[in-house]
């Protein structure tokens, strides 16, 4: 009895350094096999799936996937949107010591071959035709995927092409070979080790070809650990799965730490349908990377744009005095009496009903991680009464590192490292992180090895410096952090993220790094200028057409007045231009996780920077495009160039 | 009840003729749709397009002539009548139920599928919600193939042209047709609208198992997707057969550059 009731209070994070992501699912299929692990909408209807489901359908998986000849070591691509068939293919393979490689979904040919170079996979899970397709494409280029077993039979169930395998017989005929043989269960659960690897992972690639590298048992587990012990998370957490199964992130939360302290993880009918999915199951836990934050205030705004004048003017008053609440509260001042009423009036009336329509209203924690956010994204949040954050990790410490304490959230900094990470801070000012859930090694590439650990620290790529009080500051890449050639040391994703909290800026790369001041190549968004535009009778063919309006320039060039404004001296931005498309992954401007790749939209837009710095009105310029399909062509444009006070 | 062989045409119109006042909007037209395949009508503006449609779907019964379905004389037969037989139509400028929701919209075309009564409906939980969940089911295995997941819930006027479009066609396949009839679903699209909508046709045929009678404007989506076509002018048939052959008749190139009969019409 006494036993049992210690057994309830131990906490699920307490659970043994040998430890398999694999033992602990099977952990809560008898702790709590009744409880709901996975909900998915499908068919307009919330299917659950409880811990007992969810071990069942993995082991299914694994037995399945092992009679077709899988061994440990191979590899498995995996492709498609979240899904639970995904996860439970994943760690199917990984129950029978393999890796599963996942690809973000809307890669394109040439990126899912680097991916393939590197692990050799010859089994792929794919979701649906579309990704089917990819693979059979990728066949043709590598020799390999020889078998892919496919979720979604729509289409596919028609190609005669050799070893197409689709999921449900896989997972029967492992049902079958269970109930079978006796203790193939316990064998399953038992195989593989703390040192095996779960997910095969690309680093972003901000700088370079993405950096492939295995993401083992005991790395995650170590990183749920400490996010649980750094207050990052609780046990049960509700959590909503949408982000790609590539990004690190999902594999620690959804995965990792989903498994290890029993979450419930909801996944979207689809993509588009995520906000109405939000507001149905709001998640306690939601972590997106400052796109996603991003995309979400300019939501509102474009909303409130278009609303009624009398709402419009309310949601001003209430959200301008949050906002100043909040950036006082940073400063550490304490409102009044009359102004916390206020909020209180306007929590009522604009703030939790825009909470509501984000689907934030239970989330205890919300949390930016992946890349800096812009400081009025982050006081836009805070200001709407959400425990918004910023948090600190990398692909390589799985997904954790730093994160701020509920009772001690500043605006500059991520936080203090999490319990059971160590960070410091090198000669050169890079951030350097040691700890049970750094990785290994990068997959075969030792010269990469060589770079990033010193003396058994790994070394981020990152510039920040520990305040005396141990918060991190993180300042940016390493590599971005630049001078003008008057020798001013400055953040290019700083600024931009000054200017991308402007709804109608989607994005901008601030160029400046040896030169007399800094210039901006800025990529309007399509939806709030398109709106702007109509609504003030401008029309308008394409996206190129409308950025190169004189009337969008006025635009753009009062948003970057108003930032120019918030800059020290020196650092204003002096010239600008619209570019006729936006930056894209499948152009190589951006990473899959939507972070700017600097050195290429550099090298692309030479002749534009050119002009710029040369004081010319207008730069003509051939944009190349890539196509989903891989395929390439071309635009022609005439961009004109403006100048800001 | 169907004596009726896999070679004969599961549509055939006889010699139709409907005159509207003194304008002769079909003009002794025959055709016949085999089973399973997609068949193109196209034609310049007021060439008897949806006239015909609305013939064999008896909105406006032809005057002369016979629409022949699966072996059954169905000519004249009121619309009612018409969709239990395994036909279902889409309408050229849209004839949604403003006000309810996709799904609602949708719902309403298994409406004859149906069984609703008195007793039924007041014993719900035991006699309706069994058959509410099988239609349920059905409307939304529509949605998810025509990806409608996103706007289930809203109301259709709010929905873009493009959207309404697809809606009408997800209503027209709830009440789980035969053979369908497409009136114009492209009008009004752009580009790329058009190309999902022709990759949808495609699906729809291949994966429903059902035969398509698709009417167009445009002749170069028609000829992109169709098994067979044929081109109307001025309520007559003025080509027919597979759409390679027809577009280099001279008399479909006349019909379309302008070129056509010297005296005025209108469909």
């Amino acid at each position: 009895m006494l036993d049992q009731a210690r057994e309830r209070q131990r906490s699920l994070a307490d659970f043994p350094r040998d430890s398999t992501i694999l033992t602990l699912l099977a952990r809560n299929a008898e702790m709590f096999p009744e409880r709901v692990a996975m909900r998915e909408k499908d068919y307009g209807i919330w299917h659950e799936f409880t811990w007992r489901d969810y071990l069942e359908e993995v082991l299914a998986f694994a037995a399945g996937l092992e009679s077709i000849g899988f061994k440990p070591g191979d590899a498995m691509l995996v492709l498609g949107d979240n899904r639970p068939e995904i996860y439970f293919g994943m760690l199917g393979c990984a129950a029978l010591r393999g890796l599963p490689a996942p690809v973000f979904p809307d890669s394109i040919p040439r990126e899912i071959l680097h991916v393939q170079k590197d692990c050799f996979a010859r089994y792929a899970l794919a979701e649906d035709q579309e990704q089917v397709d990819k693979v059979l494409d990728l066949r043709e280029h590598a020799g390999g995927p020889g078998i892919i077993i496919y979720k979604d039979p729509r289409g596919v169930s028609t190609y005669r092409d050799p070893g197409l395998i689709p999921y449900r017989e896989l997972r029967s005929n492992g049902k079958k070979r269970l109930e079978g043989e006796s203790g193939l269960e316990e064998n399953l659960v038992g195989r593989c080790s703390p040192d095996d690897g779960v997910a095969f992972l690309h680093s972003s690639g901000t700088t370079g070809e993405p950096k492939g590298m295995v993401i083992k048992h005991r790395h995650l587990l170590a990183a749920v650990r400490s996010g649980f012990l750094g207050g990052l998370f609780k046990e049960h957490e509700v959590l909503t799965a949408y982000l790609p199964v590539a990004w690190m992130g999902d594999t620690a939360y959804t995965i990792a730490a989903g498994i290890g302290l029993g979450f419930t993880v909801n996944i979207p009918e689809r993509q588009e349908t995520l906000l109405q999915n939000l507001r149905e199951i709001p998640p306690t836990f939601y972590l997106a990377p400052p796109r996603t934050w991003e995309n979400m205030v300019t939501a509102v705004q474009v909303r409130m744009a278009e609303s009624t004048p009398l709402k419009r003017r309310l949601y001003d008053f209430f959200m301008r005095l949050a906002m100043d609440l909040e950036r006082g509260k940073n400063k550490g001042h304490t409102p009044g009496v009359w102004q916390r009423f206020l909020r209180q009036v306007g929590e009522l009336t604009v703030l939790g009903p825009i909470k509501d329509h984000l689907g934030l209203t239970r989330a205890r924690q919300a949390i930016s991680g992946g890349e800096a956010i812009g400081e009025e994204t982050f006081l836009f949040f805070r200001a709407l009464g959400t425990n918004f954050k910023q948090g600190y990790g990398l692909t390589e410490t799985a997904g954790v590192g730093a994160a701020m304490e509920d009772w001690d959230v500043r605006l500059h900094s991520v936080g203090r490292p999490l319990a059971g990470v160590e960070v410091k801070i090198d000669e050169s000012g890079e951030i350097c992180v040691r700890g049970e859930n750094v990785f290994d090694g990068y997959h075969r590439n030792p010269e990469a090895d060589q770079k990033a650990f010193q003396d058994g620290w790994f070394r981020t790529g990152d510039a920040g410096f520990l305040e005396d009080d141990g918060r991190l500051v993180v300042l940016g890449r390493a590599a971005e952090v630049v001078h003008t050639a008057a020798g001013q040391r400055y953040v290019p994703n700083f600024i931009e993220n000054h200017l991308k909290f402007n709804p109608f800026i989607k994005d901008a790369a601030v160029i400046g790094a040896n030169r007399p001041f800094l210039g901006a190549l800025v990529c309007i968004d399509l939806e709030s200028v398109g709106h702007w535009a109509e609504a003030g009778g401008i029309t308008y063919t394409s996206y190129a057409d409308l950025s190169q309006k004189p009337q969008v320039y006025e635009l753009i060039r009062q948003g970057i007045q108003r930032v120019n404004e918030l800059l020290p001296g020196g650092l204003q931005i002096r010239r600008f231009v619209n570019l006729p498309k936006e930056f894209d992954p499948d152009d190589g401007e951006l990473t899959r996780t939507r972070k700017l790749r600097r050195q290429v939209i550099e090298k692309r837009y030479i002749d534009v920077i050119e002009a710029l710095y040369e004081g010319l009105e207008a730069v003509s310029i051939e944009v190349p495009v890539t196509y989903e399909s891989g395929e390439t062509g071309g635009l022609r444009r005439t961009l004109a160039i403006q100048g800001v006070q | 009840m169907r004596a009726f062989s896999d070679t004969a045409p599961l549509l055939a119109c006889e010699r139709l003729r409907r005159f509207f006042g003194g304008v002769m909007a079909l003009n002794d037209l025959s055709l016949e749709v085999m089973r399973g395949e997609i068949f193109g009508v196209v034609g310049p503006n007021g060439s008897g397009k949806t006239t015909l449609v609305n013939a064999i779907t008896g909105f406006y019964p032809p005057q002369q002539g016979r629409v022949v379905y699966e072996g059954k004389d169905i000519t004249k037969f009121r619309p009612n009548r018409i969709t239990p037989l395994g036909i279902a139509r889409t309408f050229q400028n849209l004839a949604l139920f403003r006000g309810m929701s996709v799904l609602d919209n949708i719902l309403l075309g298994r409406h004859y599928l149906m069984r609703p009564g008195v007793l039924r409906t007041a014993l719900y939980w035991w006699l309706a919600l069994r058959d509410e969940v099988v239609h349920r089911k059905a409307v939304e295995e529509i949605i998810d193939f025509l990806q409608l997941e996103s706007v289930r819930n809203d109301p259709v006027e709010f929905l873009p042209v493009g959207l309404q479009k697809r809606v009408e066609l997800a209503r027209a396949l709830a009440a789980e047709p035969r053979l369908l009839i497409l009136d114009e679903p492209m009008a009004g699209m752009n580009v790329e609208e058009k190309e999902y909508m022709a990759r949808f046709i495609l699906d729809i045929h291949w994966e429903r198992d059902v035969t398509v009678l698709l009417i167009e404007h445009h002749l170069d989506v028609v000829t992109g997707i169709c098994d067979r076509m044929a081109v109307l002018n001025y309520g007559s048939k003025i080509a027919d057969g597979p759409p390679k052959v027809v577009v280099s008749d001279p008399m479909v190139v006349a019909a379309y550059t302008g070129r056509g009969r010297g005296h005025a019409g209108s469909g």
